[in-house]
């Protein structure tokens, strides 16, 4: 029930009000009706008893206790009864000797089972009571008393009326029985039935239609406006503040609207003051997320640029100490190395007496890493010769292949895949350093793929930048290592100096382009250089 | 010579200028009075006969007194029938139907009968004079005194005076009055009706009906309407001397009179013996003075004319 609407429960309310009101209206109009027909029966019973106890001639027949001599009474009495409510009627002699009982044709119980009034005495004026028999019939039952005709009691009045003041000497009537008469209600059947059917039901359903559609209509107008109101407050609720309820009574639905209205006008109010502090809050989170970028971007900057600081430091230390060291290692390592010439061919020609074998495998070992240690001086020397560029403009696609050409790791199970994009403009740069790089790179990847592979080199422009990407299918470089790579020294090679990334960061730092890479364990090792075409770009 | 015959007849010619009464006597019809009791009223009535019995050359052979018995009554009737008179007069209810019942053959006229309708006394050889003034004459007569009368209230047991009530409705209703009824059917609920009756009416009417008048219930009326400033309307004055505020009544030897001449009337009838029921021809007007000076009424008027009576 508390989950049906106003306007159910209104009109279910009403309606059973109504029609408890309509049927009650139906059972008081009959009631009222029915009363006032018994009414009028007792009416025409009491004066059918009375005209029958004082009529003369029935005096007389009592007397003689004559039954014959009541033909031309009741035929009196049946003449009276306009309405042939008259169902049966009773003589009886004191002290309890019925003279006469008869009864209509009509009516079906037999008259000797209709109780008889057997205490004439009692009674000093006529009574009545209502009676009902075994074969379910019911009679208004009116009995009344019989005197001795000595006088007649209008004599009597007679004289009260013409002289008061005359004291009437009322002398002992003698009773002579008493008389009974039987009224069917019959005819109050009939005219209940008529009511019934042709007042008191259309009156009841007239009453409830109306009452229902008067309910309904009162529903109407007083839930419409508050269904309204709830179809605008949920409209309210998803966030349209615009509605408005039109107010149209001044009465408490009315008052209701205003109010509501009233409230949706300050919450448009402050949805509007919140909706402008979001739009400053978002203003200031844009600027300070750009702010935020910027400083990233900044710092990112910063200290991209400070490893650079760091790098071309490091690389210029390493420059003034190889181009030092170099040159005090070099002659000994040269005089070393003659010495060392000269022991192999004079062991090799004539055999020392207790000479070992393995002595002239240590002077190979010895004569191998002077080798060694020469080349290193020379990529250092290499290294420090790198201080100035000379550039000219290249076609970039020629200096790769010259790379593959002297590149010396290159294996016979790797595939080289080379996909320049033709028609490259030439850049601005220094050819022997760039194809030292290119060689390293080259070499770099060859080594990564000790059980073959591809390597992949693309050329291409990008915007106003010159795209070379070298891409090989090695070993890769782990995680922890990958941003190390372009610093001087580092090496994972047992025979590497750890020069050959940082030369060629440097060299490209130098034509004022980046070097990046990117590499998965296990997959390969891609680097991708640019260099900038807006300054370097020549023509054809 | 003179003959015998023509002898005897100049002898009654000279003898009737002489003797008028013996003429009289020769030609006069007979007439039987039969009283129901001996009530001063109906002695009214039985002198106001004879004198007008004089002018219509009625002889009343005899006046009987039934003195209220009706075994008696029954005995007289029969012996008076045997005497056969020329017209029977009967004063009162007992004597009437009395008389309605034993005799056929001569003409009755009745009177001093109160609501003879329940009676049924229509025969071929029944007149009556009714005890009811016509309504209408009624009417004017309580408006000599009340003119701004509009609604009468009645209380009556319809046994004893529906009749008179049924057709005094439309007749009041003509007269410009609504008459209000309460009916009743024992007298223990005067009281009740009477009160339910108190401030929709302007007087109260009441009839010779035995089921409402009483010692005791008149007592109740009277002390009630006075109380509540409601006019008592009679029509018998003795309801006026024992304190009702007036009623148009008629006079018991006027009645009498009235009784004489429609006696002639019934006995020059050559086909029939009736002329029905008649109203009384005269009324008169009792008020009680004391009365209308406690209502605030004033008689002043009215008590002068002739057909006024003013008690006490």
């Amino acid at each position: 029930m508390n989950n049906f609407s106003i306007r159910y429960k209104f009109i279910l309310f009403t309606s059973l009000l109504i029609i408890f009101i309509g049927v009650a209206s139906c059972w008081f109009f009959s009631s009222q009706i029915k009363k006032q027909l018994e009414e009028e029966l007792m009416k025409r019973g009491y004066s059918l008893i009375v005209q029958l106890a004082q009529d003369g001639e029935v005096k007389d027949s009592m007397s003689v206790a004559q039954r014959a001599f009541f033909d031309e009474p009741i035929m009196r009495l049946r003449k009276l009864d306009r309405d042939q409510e008259l169902a049966f009627w009773r003589v009886l002699l004191v002290p309890d000797n019925v003279l006469l009982e008869e009864k209509e044709q009509w009516i079906k119980t037999e008259v000797n089972s209709i109780p008889v009034f057997f205490n004439p005495e009692n009674i000093s004026e006529p009574v009545f009571n209502i009676i009902s028999t075994d074969h379910g019939e019911q009679f208004y039952n009116f009995v009344a008393p019989v005197h001795e005709k000595r006088t007649i009691t209008e004599e009597e009045f007679a004289a009260q009326i013409f002289s008061l003041d005359k004291k009437y000497v009322d002398e002992d009537n003698k009773l002579l029985g008493i008389v009974q008469i039987g009224l069917s209600p019959r005819r109050i059947d009939k005219k209940m039935q008529s009511v019934l059917w042709t007042s008191s039901i259309p009156l009841g359903f007239i009453i409830v239609f109306m009452g229902i559609g008067v309910s309904y209509f009162i529903a109407r107008s007083v839930v419409k406006p508050v269904e309204n109101l709830v179809k605008l407050t949920d409209r309210v609720a998803s966030g349209d503040l615009d509605q408005t309820v039109e107010i149209r009574s001044g009465d408490e639905i009315g008052m209701l609207a205003s109010r509501f209205n009233q409230m949706t006008k300050s919450l448009r109010r402050l949805m509007d003051d919140k909706e402008n502090v979001m739009n400053t809050l978002k203003d200031l989170n844009r600027e300070l997320s750009t702010i935020n970028t910027e400083l990233v971007q900044t710092n990112e900057q910063l200290n991209e640029t400070q490893e650079r600081l760091i790098r071309t430091e490091k690389l210029a230390a390493v420059g003034t100490l190889a181009s030092g060291v170099s040159h005090e290692l070099r002659n000994p390592l040269g005089a070393i190395k003659n010495a060392v010439f000269f022991l192999k061919r004079k062991l090799s020609d004539n055999k020392l007496p207790g000479a070992d074998e393995r002595v002239l495998q240590f002077l190979d070992i010895m004569d191998d890493e002077i080798d060694r240690s020469n080349k290193i001086i020379n990529d250092l020397l290499g290294f420090a010769s790198l201080a100035k560029l000379k550039k000219i403009p290249f076609d970039i696609t020629e200096i790769i292949e010259e790379a593959l050409t002297r590149a010396k790791e290159i294996k016979e199970n790797i595939i080289i895949s080379k996909k320049f994009q033709p028609n490259l403009p030439k850049v601005m740069i220094d050819a022997n350093q760039m194809g030292q790089i290119f060689i390293n790179l080259i070499e770099n990847a060859c080594h990564a793929m000790t059980d073959g592979g591809e390597l992949q080199i693309c050329t291409r422009k990008n915007n106003d930048d010159l795209e070379i990407e070298f891409s090989d299918s090695g070993c890769g470089i782990p995680n922890k290592e990958i941003k190390k790579i372009f610093d001087p020294l580092f090496t994972t090679r047992p025979d590497g100096v750890g020069m050959g990334l940082a030369v060629c960061h440097w060299i490209i730092q130098k034509h004022e382009g980046t070097i990046d890479v990117e590499s998965q364990e296990g997959k390969g090792t891609r680097f991708v250089i640019k260099l900038p075409l807006e300054k370097q770009e020549c023509m054809r | 010579m003179i003959k015998k015959p023509h002898l005897y007849y100049i002898f009654l010619f000279i003898f009737s200028i002489f003797f008028p009464g013996v003429s009289y006597a020769f030609s006069k019809d007979t007439a039987i009075i039969i009283k129901s009791q001996d009530l001063s009223a109906y002695n009214n009535v039985v002198e106001g006969f004879k004198r007008e019995c004089v002018d219509n050359h009625i002889t009343i052979s005899a006046i009987y007194n039934l003195n209220g018995k009706m075994k008696v009554g029954r005995e007289m009737l029969r012996k008076i029938k045997k005497k056969n008179p020329d017209i029977i007069l009967t004063i009162g209810v007992l004597a009437t139907t009395l008389a309605k019942e034993e005799i056929k053959d001569i003409p009755i006229l009745f009177c001093m009968v109160i609501n003879h309708e329940k009676f049924q006394l229509v025969e071929s050889n029944i007149t009556g004079i009714s005890n009811e003034i016509a309504i209408e004459s009624q009417v004017k007569g309580y408006q000599t005194l009340l003119d701004s009368l509009r609604n009468i209230g009645v209380i009556y047991d319809p046994s004893n005076t529906g009749n008179i009530i049924d057709n005094a409705v439309q007749q009041m209703k003509d007269a410009g009055i609504k008459l209000i009824k309460r009916e009743i059917t024992s007298s223990k609920m005067v009281g009740e009706a009477l009160h339910d009756l108190i401030g929709k009416i302007d007087a109260l009417w009441i009839l010779p009906d035995r089921t409402v008048v009483t010692k005791e219930s008149f007592d109740l009326i009277k002390s009630i309407t006075l109380k509540n400033k409601i006019p008592l309307l009679c029509t018998t004055d003795v309801f006026v001397k024992s304190g009702a505020l007036m009623a148009v009544f008629s006079d018991y030897g006027e009645i009498g009179r009235q009784a004489a001449q429609l006696v002639r009337k019934i006995l020059q009838l050559s086909s029939s013996n009736s002329l029905g029921i008649v109203y009384p021809d005269t009324f008169k007007l009792a008020i009680n003075s004391l009365t209308a000076q406690k209502l605030g009424l004033k008689i002043d008027t009215i008590q002068e004319k002739p057909h006024v009576v003013v008690y006490p």
